[in-house]
């Protein structure tokens, strides 16, 4: 039997709202609305024992289409280079100079919110280029 | 123009082999152009996007500060049974008394992922 599920990814993080809101304006997510009964996101992590408040915060595609992202906190930082990734759609379609600068301008808008440049991987004659960053916690992904 | 998630990328040291293991437990199939001992492997689009494994000459070093997490349709207690019959391997089990909780599991190169409750589960 067939069995179709839905696929999450989760993220370790010293702040999960902080790195949220980057994916969120990374990707064009949003924050899902909090609970019945609560105004805010805020109002709900008052309710939780004081440590737990903000240890989790979500982020979901308004199309329904990409996966649910979990920002979770843990205590320990990152240590090494993450052996899962995103790899972020910008440049589909476009190839040589104009594909570049199409990486390029995405990159300078996430470096003005928080993330770094890391390198640009030019294209190899069997992939086209690419460019790889970090969010704010660190967490390499590429522009691709 | 607006971005999206084109790939969930897993390092790998056999790339189409770990496709093979994710493409039983996703039930997808491995793009057709993909084929054992080539540098990349990935499957066709899951919930809009693909997962991607490519070759490494390194291998896992700790615990990965990424990891997927699947709501299965399937019970979580079969869906666990079923991916370790595929070769997943128990790292820790955070299942309640109450039928709340979760399992972490391991791929076959070690990649944790995590299998909830399904959507059935949780309404219930």
């Amino acid at each position: 039997m067939p069995s179709v599920k839905q696929v999450q990814i989760t993220f370790d993080c010293a702040q999960p709202e902080r790195v949220a809101r980057f994916w969120c304006e990374a990707l064009g997510y949003v924050v899902p609305p909090p609970p019945t009964g609560f105004a805010t996101w805020d109002d709900v992590d008052r309710t939780l024992p004081p440590e737990r408040q903000g240890s989790a915060f979500a982020c979901v595609d308004p199309a329904g289409v990409g996966p649910r992202l979990f920002f979770q906190r843990v205590p320990e930082g990152k240590a090494v280079k993450n052996r899962l990734h995103l790899d972020v759609r910008v440049g589909t379609g476009l190839v040589g100079a104009e594909r570049v600068a199409a990486l390029e301008a995405e990159c300078a808008r996430l470096v003005a919110l928080g993330a770094v440049r890391v390198q640009l991987l030019p294209a190899d004659g069997y992939n086209e280029s690419c460019l790889v960053m970090q969010d704010v916690e660190g967490n390499e992904f590429c522009l691709d | 123009m607006p971005t999206s998630v084109r790939n969930v990328c897993f390092d790998a040291v056999d790339p189409y082999q770990l496709a093979t293991f994710w493409s039983q437990v996703l039930d997808q199939p491995i793009a057709a152009e993909c084929a054992p001992g080539l540098e990349e492997a990935y499957l066709d689009a899951v919930g809009g996007s693909s997962l991607y494994f490519q070759r490494v000459p390194e291998s896992k070093a700790g615990k990965n500060r990424v990891h997927v997490c699947l709501t299965p349709e399937l019970k979580r207690d079969e869906e666990t049974e079923r991916v370790m019959a595929l070769g997943a391997t128990l790292v820790s089990d955070h299942r309640n008394p109450d039928g709340t909780g979760w399992v972490v599991l391991a791929d076959p190169e070690g990649n944790e992922f995590c299998v909830l409750r399904s959507t059935a589960e949780r309404a219930g």
